[in-house]
């Protein structure tokens, strides 16, 4: 669905259009229960986080106007933090950003960013990845890749920094 | 505070990047919370972050039709149905606790919260208008239709302005409740027509002395259902 649609149902959404917020549903539960699908594999979970990520939609669509994202990566972040909170036994917005209230767009190349993230090394990649949606901590990371917490922490801040460079000199 | 000209820290980079992916541990993520609402040039770093990993996450995870049920309940619960509201009504709250702490407002439980905790009553809702500061909590007494309301103090409106109360029917139109009042507990009185339904509660931003033509006409700042405590 075009952006300035979606973008256009969350307003509408704000102001308790609850026809706009179906047709929200509509547009975006698939791409939104495949993430939550991810993050939890039990079938009960992810419907769940579903269910709590749009109740968190409707009660928040406010926010969006005053955010820094386009429609896709509000509603992919909302159901990532909502499903990965409940993978770690927490509230959604706990741990959140949500609500910072800023002006300007932050600009991303998104061809660069595909590019760049499949140029990193496998390693690098799956911790990532791991990171978004697994709610894998430090501590897990350490673990998989066998070597101590701090050693993880520096070396995937190092990759991050990376990656940081290539998308922006992309 | 960092020179907004100079290019993010590759420190800062990296500490944005954590906060995305939800790496940070508590006193980390309480500093990081804290600094994201004081510096813009962080949050718009964080920003970045949250941008790239869900652009990966559109491109690299296929959708998956979810069951109907699902869709059921999720528009039930924003038509103010009870089981499903219940639910995610337990996850906001203790989501907008997080979000009040990180704000530095004190937090009140529904139950022992701004309302006198020794009244019982039959429905509760909370409405939270978080970035005017602004809490108001609302419990009905079923029988009489006398809805008991406390704010958290403050001012309520700019110059010129008023905040108006807000009281809808299942699918109806909105019914004034009265401007939100200099005093920060007071009564308002729910129409008997709208007894034994669904409600929920709206405040809209209105001109002084409140809306010209008895249907909001400003911004809603805030909703809540009113939902069995």
């Amino acid at each position: 669905m075009a952006q300035e649609r979606l973008e256009d149902l969350i307003k509408r959404t704000a102001e308790g259009d609850l026809s706009a917020y179906e047709a929200l549903y509509d547009a975006s539960a698939a791409k939104l229960f495949g993430i939550c699908q991810h993050v939890l594999s039990e079938p009960e979970q992810a419907e769940e986080a579903l269910a709590a990520t749009y109740g968190r939609i409707w009660n928040e669509a406010r926010q969006f106007q005053r955010g820094p994202h386009g429609p896709t990566t509000w509603l992919i972040s909302m159901a990532r933090e909502t499903a990965v909170a409940q993978l770690r036994g927490r509230s959604a917005s706990d741990a959140g950003f949500a609500g910072v209230a800023l002006s300007s767009r932050p600009e991303m190349p998104q061809p660069s960013v595909l590019a760049a993230f499949s140029d990193l090394p496998k390693d690098r990649k799956q911790a990532i990845a791991s990171a978004y949606l697994k709610g894998a901590n430090y501590t897990t990371l350490a673990q998989d890749l066998d070597v101590p917490t701090e050693t993880a922490r520096s070396w995937l801040r190092r990759a991050l920094t990376a990656l940081h460079d290539r998308v922006s000199n992309g | 505070m960092a020179d907004p000209v100079a290019p993010p820290s590759a420190d800062d980079v990296a500490l944005a990047a954590e906060c995305a992916l939800s790496l940070l541990e508590t006193g980390d993520l309480d500093a990081a919370q804290l600094r994201a609402k004081e510096d813009p040039a962080f949050a718009v770093e964080i920003a970045w972050w949250q941008s790239c990993f869900a652009h990966l996450a559109d491109t690299s995870i296929a959708p998956v039709m979810p069951p109907a049920h699902v869709r059921q309940a999720v528009l039930q619960s924003a038509r103010g149905g009870k089981s499903p509201l219940r639910m995610w009504l337990k996850t906001t709250i203790a989501g907008l606790a997080g979000l009040a702490l990180a704000a530095g407002i004190t937090y009140f439980s529904l139950s022992s919260g701004l309302l006198d905790s020794e009244i019982a009553f039959d429905a509760m809702a909370l409405l939270n208008a978080d970035d005017r500061r602004l809490r108001i909590e609302a419990g009905l007494n079923a029988k009489t239709g006398v809805l008991t309301l406390a704010r958290s103090q403050g001012r309520v409106a700019g110059d010129g302005l008023a905040l108006q109360l807000w009281v809808v029917a299942d699918g109806g139109a909105p019914v004034s409740l009265g401007l939100v009042p200099d005093e920060t507990h007071w009564q308002a009185s729910v129409p008997p027509l709208f007894r034994g339904v669904p409600l929920s509660l709206a405040i809209s931003e209105e001109p002084a002395g409140g809306s010209p033509t008895g249907s909001p006409t400003g911004g809603i700042l805030a909703t809540g259902d009113l939902v069995a405590p």
